[in-house]
């Protein structure tokens, strides 16, 4: 049993949780440079504030809430320059007629799988992570803080500062972008 | 007034309907979407199969993890900028 406070241990940061860390934000962000540098700047910031450190979480959860805070101060940076180069005007008419009815190479085809099973495939992950790369920047940020980070739809609007209106239209076109991704990958090799 | 129309109709179209689909996950559709939404669905095949993958796709998102590690080099990088900072403190 764990009877005292959790204490700090700078020294062994790196060792312990750089890569892990860095998972974590490049999970969230496409681009590997920068996932590094937050991870970088989460260590940094830690330092300067180790006298805050209360001992009440865990070393490795007081990193991680720093870390999360970093990016979402990313996001929201990135959020209102995006939105405003009007990236959600251009929307669905990738995948929809002006009757809005789906167009001819857009359709979606049968999977040919059960799903609603517990669908185990590595490959499907591999290329499901590779579609998600290719999300632009806006639409990486709101799936991710959705999907991966399991946020409701008002606070991931409350934090990129972003109408309910423009995140609607940012998840359908990211799922639409996904879905047919995935299908052009996977099953029209 | 063109809102109003909108929302009046029984048959709503592809774009729509995939919309509503993504909606309905968060429990967004008021009553009159919700019927809408099962009306396309029954009538277009297409909808129906993006209303199941893309719910499957959310589903397969919560096994995704990332095996990308930092390099050794970059790793000693950071450790050194670590340590000159906490040795500036």
């Amino acid at each position: 049993m764990n009877s005292g406070k959790n204490t700090l241990n700078p020294k062994l940061w790196i060792k312990t949780y750089a890569d892990q860390l860095f998972r974590f934000a490049s999970m969230r962000i496409n681009d590997k440079e920068t996932a590094k540098d937050l991870v970088q700047e989460t260590f940094l910031s830690a330092l300067k504030n180790v006298d805050t450190f209360k001992g009440e979480i865990s070393e490795k959860n007081w990193l991680y809430t720093i870390l999360k805070n970093k990016i979402i101060d990313h996001y929201r940076k990135k959020a209102s320059l995006l939105i405003s180069q009007s990236e959600t005007s251009r929307n669905e008419n990738e995948y929809f007629n002006e009757e809005n009815h789906w167009l001819q190479n857009k359709v979606p085809q049968e999977w040919q799988i059960d799903y609603n099973s517990a669908y185990d495939s590595n490959e499907f992950l591999e290329i499901l992570q590779q579609c998600m790369k290719h999300l632009s920047e806006l639409l990486n940020m709101v799936f991710s803080m959705k999907y991966l980070d399991e946020k409701e739809s008002d606070e991931i609007c409350k934090e990129l500062k972003i109408t309910t209106s423009n995140y609607w239209v940012i998840l359908h076109r990211s799922k639409l972008q996904l879905r047919d991704c995935i299908e052009k990958k996977w099953f029209i090799k | 007034m063109v809102y109003k129309m909108k929302s009046s109709k029984l048959f709503i179209t592809c774009s729509e309907a995939t919309m509503f689909s993504i909606k309905r996950e968060e429990a967004n559709l008021s009553f009159s979407e919700r019927i809408k939404l099962f009306i396309h669905l029954l009538i277009c095949e297409f909808c129906r199969l993006f209303d199941r993958q893309h719910k499957f796709i959310s589903l397969q998102i919560k096994n995704l993890h990332s095996h990308e590690t930092l390099t050794d080099i970059e790793k000693d990088q950071m450790q050194h900028l670590i340590e000159s900072a906490a040795n500036r403190k």
